[in-house]
């Protein structure tokens, strides 16, 4: 027995003494909130939200495909010290829960006020009707890609900021505040600035949710004074375009784009040759002549895909950061517009 | 009721209530004026068209409610049901000449067999907020249909410790029956190793299916230099058992067990870990293992694109005068990932018998998976055995392996991944 309280001793001298030697002086940057987030764009939110008040890490590289993060010890480590932790939800970050179990930080446990799932209240697409492997790797609780929707972008800042709020409540005004803010400027970067000081935002996007935009500024009399990214993207209304994995129907619906096939037969099932030529064949038949790509998968099928039908692969990523990736929100929409609108004004395929 | 509004924000203004305090007209009087009536008339048209819009949407969200109240609630009490996932692995053999369960030829034959080896059932859930619950049951035979149920794990996990606020160093405990952290491969599940079985470093001294025993575990994180270094140690008491080189040991008697693993991020989807342990017992046994694993996948068409290699060294300290005074046993083992569902892999396995350690065996395989999806996998594999051992000596072996996972395991990544 008194083996036993021996190993025992050592081994909680041991933690302990790791937990002092971890423990170092506060530096004022250390002061701030530490808000660790599965996803970059989530930690673009968390900073604009929290502005001064926090320092914010994403763990997965928005190269990376957000399905299959490796859980490292080093993900384990940073969420360690995490006051808030943030993840998307709806079955997207799988590895999320590991890591934080992994990390041993008791404040960001499943419900924990300090752990946010930020998609909590969104509007799920392609929620299941059925549950079966049959289907692929369907999500249970609907598409998870929710944050390709300007608008519902601005709800998962909303629930980081209820996060903050929960955390440090003294400062709950200077978050909402800078949510406030926050979302003002997505309202004016989705319908221009001058649509929305002459309606407002709430109501634009009430009627922008209800998918009658357009039919409602037709009876107001207001079509002409659309801008944003919406005016934009007008010339991009009912095209048709091919992607690899079932990751931009938000973004479709938003922008008004249909995507009459996947080259992904079912979720998360690689395409067969044979699902290859039937797309070919529909691309063919329609003239489609974009194919939307997500960097982090291989390109073979899309490149083959464009050298059969002359369209073009364009591959953007779906997460903010990185070397020569988008550096915000506002930069991603930006590209993903850009390089739709350049692949689509392009001379229609000749094949 | 705009007007009101309009009149009573009149009202409030300062000006109605001291006319002194009034600011003098100015040169751009009028312009602020029409700037002001505009922005009035801005506000009234927006605050029309939003009654009038909110007036449509209370009416919709009444029908709705009204439809709501009609269903039954969408859950029951079985929502806290555990998580339930069968695990299921086949496994069929030809061999040049017979082959004896445990390499004993005393015991039943292996050779050229159709086996159903393993079914696990793994069921998990929260407890409450502090800790989880794991018990994964498993049936398993060695001989078609000759199937033995056991408790492989079955453990409480702490994520919070009770009365604290903050875990020291990370802490997370474990207690119940689990497989200890002694080397890489003995913690994994047979249906999720890399190869269709436990390389011969495990088998000879950790037991045909690995090491698996009762007890208290902890977790921690030791202070280490930089973001892209992780080092962590594991603690455990485990009854004395369940170990081959502790045959004749009483499961009464307290093992010890230690582990030190050092994790380094070395460039964005390049990592290293290499870890040591430690086994002793109240016996003066002891086991001493080192393990490296190396691992690339690139954060771009990372699902199409890996590399793993591996090594586990295991040293034993023996004080039987029946037993080898020091045997060794290592493997080596690499898997290359060809394209999104196909892998390579190769292993090479070294260890000499616990009895005399001068009687080697080594064994050379080379495996070829195929997945579907991460819940059906196909491999086929080749081993060839040269051993100082006359009845392993010059053993050809050719394996099928299907493995299948269903249930409400969620859909994780391949083995690389994990």
């Amino acid at each position: 027995m008194q083996r036993i309280h021996r190993v025992v001793l050592i081994a909680l001298l041991i933690a302990i003494g790791s937990e002092r030697a971890l423990a170092r002086p506060l530096t004022p940057a250390e002061n701030k909130l530490k808000v660790v987030t599965t996803l970059g764009v989530l930690a673009d939110f968390a900073r604009a939200v929290g502005g001064d008040r926090v320092e914010v890490e994403a763990l997965a590289d928005p190269r990376e495909d957000p399905h299959f993060v490796q859980p490292r010890p080093t993900l384990m480590k940073r969420a360690r010290e995490a006051d808030l932790f943030v993840e998307l939800g709806m079955g997207l970050e799988l590895w999320a829960q590991k890591v934080v179990e992994g990390s041993g930080n008791p404040r960001i446990q499943p419900g924990e006020p300090a752990r946010v799932v930020a998609s909590t209240g969104v509007t799920a697409l392609e929620l299941p009707r059925e549950l079966s492997r049959e289907w692929g790797d369907v999500h249970p609780y609907g598409n998870p890609h929710v944050w390709l929707d300007p608008l519902n972008a601005k709800d998962l800042a909303a629930n980081i900021a209820r996060g903050l709020e929960a955390v440090d409540a003294p400062h709950a005004v200077e978050y909402e505040a800078n949510l406030k803010r926050f979302q003002e400027q997505l309202d004016d970067a989705l319908f221009g600035a001058d649509l929305v000081k002459e309606v407002g935002g709430k109501m634009l996007t009430r009627v922008a949710r209800q998918g009658r935009l357009s039919a409602w500024l037709a009876e107001k009399g207001l079509t002409g004074k659309l801008g944003g990214w919406l005016a934009r993207a007008a010339p991009l209304a009912g095209r048709p375009v091919v992607t690899f994995h079932k990751s931009w129907v938000y973004f479709a619906e938003r922008f008004g784009l249909t995507i009459p096939i996947e080259i992904e037969e079912k979720p998360g099932i690689p395409p067969s040759a044979r699902r290859r030529d039937s797309v070919v064949e529909l691309m063919q038949a329609r003239k489609l002549r974009t194919v939307l790509h997500e960097v982090f998968y291989a390109t073979d099928a899309a490149e083959y895909l464009a050298k059969e039908t002359g369209a073009h692969a364009v591959v953007v990523p779906i997460d903010v950061g990185g070397e020569g990736g988008p550096k915000d929100y506002f930069q991603l929409v930006e590209l993903w517009l850009a390089k739709l609108l350049e692949s689509e004004s392009a001379a229609p395929p000749a094949k | 009721m705009f007007q009101t509004l309009l009149a009573a924000s009149f009202a409030a203004f300062p000006c109605a209530q001291d006319p002194s305090a009034a600011p003098r007209p100015t040169a751009d009087g009028p312009a602020r004026l029409e700037q002001l009536e505009k922005r009035l008339a801005d506000l009234e048209r927006q605050h029309s068209t939003e009654v009038e819009e909110l007036r449509a949407e209370l009416e919709r969200l009444e029908q709705e409610a009204a439809r709501a109240r009609s269903k039954p609630p969408p859950q029951s009490a079985s929502v806290f049901n555990p998580g339930i996932t069968v695990f299921g692995n086949f496994l069929a053999r030809t061999d040049d000449r017979p082959v004896f369960v445990d390499d004993d030829p005393s015991a039943e034959r292996v050779d050229d067999r159709f086996l159903l080896r393993e079914f696990e059932l793994d069921f998990r859930a929260a407890i409450d907020p502090w800790a989880d619950g794991v018990l994964i049951a498993a049936f398993g035979a060695e001989t078609p249909g000759d199937f033995s149920a056991e408790v492989e794990e079955g453990y409480v996990l702490l994520k919070k410790l009770p009365l604290l606020d903050t875990a020291p160093a990370g802490l997370k405990l474990k207690v119940g029956r689990f497989r200890p952290a002694l080397g890489r491969l003995n913690t994994i599940h047979l249906h999720d190793l890399p190869q269709p079985s436990y390389p011969r470093a495990v088998q000879t001294m950790l037991g045909a299916e690995g090491f698996v025993a009762d007890g208290v575990a902890g977790q921690f994180f030791l202070p280490s230099p930089g973001a892209d270094d992780v080092l962590e140690a594991h603690l455990a008491l485990l009854d004395g058992g369940n170990l081959p080189i502790a045959g004749g040991q009483s499961a009464s008697q307290l093992g010890k067990l230690a582990r030190v693993q050092w994790f380094r991020d070395l460039a964005p989807g390049k990592d290293l870990a290499v870890g040591v342990s430690a086994w002793t017992s109240d016996t003066d046994h002891a086991l001493y293992g080192l393990d490296a694993t190396y691992r690339w996948k690139p954060a771009v068409a990372g699902e199409w694109r890996s590399f793993l290699v591996g090594l586990e060294a295991f040293q034993a300290e023996l004080d039987d005068p029946a037993l080898a005074s020091s045997p060794a046993a290592f493997d080596v083992w690499s898997q290359v990932q060809l394209e999104r569902n196909l892998y390579l892999g190769g292993r090479f396995d070294r260890a000499e018998d616990l009895a005399d350690e001068r009687l080697v065996t080594h064994t050379l395989g080379l495996y070829l998976t195929y997945y579907t999806t991460e819940f059906l996998r196909f491999r086929v594999g080749y081993e060839h055995t040269e051993s100082d051992l006359d009845h392993l000596d010059g053993l050809d072996t050719g394996l099928f392996e299907l493995n299948f996972v269903y249930g409400s395991h969620p859909t994780e990544p391949y083995w690389v991944n994990r």
